[in-house]
């Protein structure tokens, strides 16, 4: 039998090579001719060896972080290396601003809370930033002066989960996409209390002790965290 | 060879050849879209001879595109009211034998 080029992945060249098979036995004839059935067999084959073949292909590049073309697939093989990947971020903008109360009072400071809004338009689109984390400001003759308060493009969201002690696996599945992942903050509140705890970003599991306030991030699929 | 499956050869399997061709739709073979015929498309024109001159061509043409064993001595189609499709006889003989010639007929019916 001739040596068979197992690597093709064109369709014609996978025929090619089973005609050759076919040649060097005489168990069959007339594969040579398009109307014969045998014909008709061997492009089964042919196509059943040429679709393993490219979806094995295909599936072989996913392995690796050089050929791979799904971004799934390549925070997977990041991951297994210590990487995260980058999230995207959220344009940033300082902006001052000042609230004059209308009559006296004897506040003594104001609180911007986070997830203020504001809105900014440029070439007619309308751009959403929100404030994420409180800022305060002292009041001074009936005003306050808020500078260079840090604003970000987005919206502010709170998603809440109950913590299943039971489930030593537990995921917490942020389900938007396009968070900016450096904004992220987690507190933790006991059940019953009103006071939550933050929880710390880790990078890395070093110096973790069973006590420490400590949350892990990694991206899953289509991009959520 | 465990005979399960029986094959045809010699001058069956050229006629089981031929009639596959000409009963293969264009398009229909992967990577191959010209192989087949387009006589199926053609009974459902009027049933009459103009149209069997057509079949007659296409199945000419076809088997001397893609049967080399044989040669094509003579196509005859004609349109059979009864049946409501066309006879259709092949006359040809296999190149390189000196057998006598060989005759094929069938009928070529729409089916719904």
């Amino acid at each position: 039998m001739p040596y068979a080029q197992i690597s093709n992945l064109d369709f014609k060249d996978i025929k090619t090579v089973l005609k050759e098979y076919m040649r060097s036995q005489s168990d069959f004839t007339d594969y040579d001719f398009e109307g014969s059935v045998l014909s008709n067999l061997l492009d089964v084959l042919a196509y059943n060896t040429y679709y393993t073949a490219f979806n094995t292909n295909m599936a072989v590049n996913e392995l690796f972080i050089d050929s791979a073309t799904l971004r799934d697939n390549v925070v997977s093989i990041a991951r297994q290396l210590g990487y995260r990947p980058r999230s995207v971020t959220s344009p940033t903008a300082y902006v001052s601003l000042k609230v004059d109360y209308t009559s006296s009072t004897s506040d003594t400071e104001v609180i911007l809370k986070e997830g203020t809004g504001f809105v900014a338009s440029f070439n007619n689109r309308i751009y959403q930033f929100v404030t994420p984390s409180n800022v305060t400001a002292q009041v001074v003759n009936d005003s306050a002066t808020f500078n260079n308060i840090l604003v970000r493009e987005g919206t502010f969201l709170t998603n809440t989960y109950t913590v299943n002690t039971s489930n030593k696996t537990q995921r917490f599945i942020l389900d938007n996409r396009n968070i900016d992942a450096s904004t992220i903050k987690v507190s933790v509140t006991v059940d019953g209390s009103t006071i939550s705890e933050p929880y710390l970003l880790a990078d890395n599991i070093l110096d973790i002790t069973g006590d420490s306030k400590v949350f892990c991030l990694n991206e899953i699929d289509d991009q959520r965290d | 060879m465990t005979d399960d499956l029986l094959s045809v050869k010699d001058k069956a399997a050229i006629k089981q050849s031929i009639m596959n061709l000409l009963l293969t739709q264009k398009r229909e073979r992967l990577y191959n879209p010209d192989l087949g015929s387009s006589v199926t498309d053609m009974l459902f024109e009027p049933l009459d001879y103009a149209s069997a001159a057509i079949i007659q061509t296409e199945v000419a043409n076809v088997l001397g595109q893609y049967e080399p064993r044989i040669r094509v001595l003579d196509v005859i189609c004609t349109p059979d009211i009864r049946l409501n499709g066309f006879n259709v006889e092949v006359h040809f003989e296999i190149t390189g034998r000196n057998d006598a010639p060989q005759q094929i007929n069938f009928v070529l019916e729409r089916t719904r």
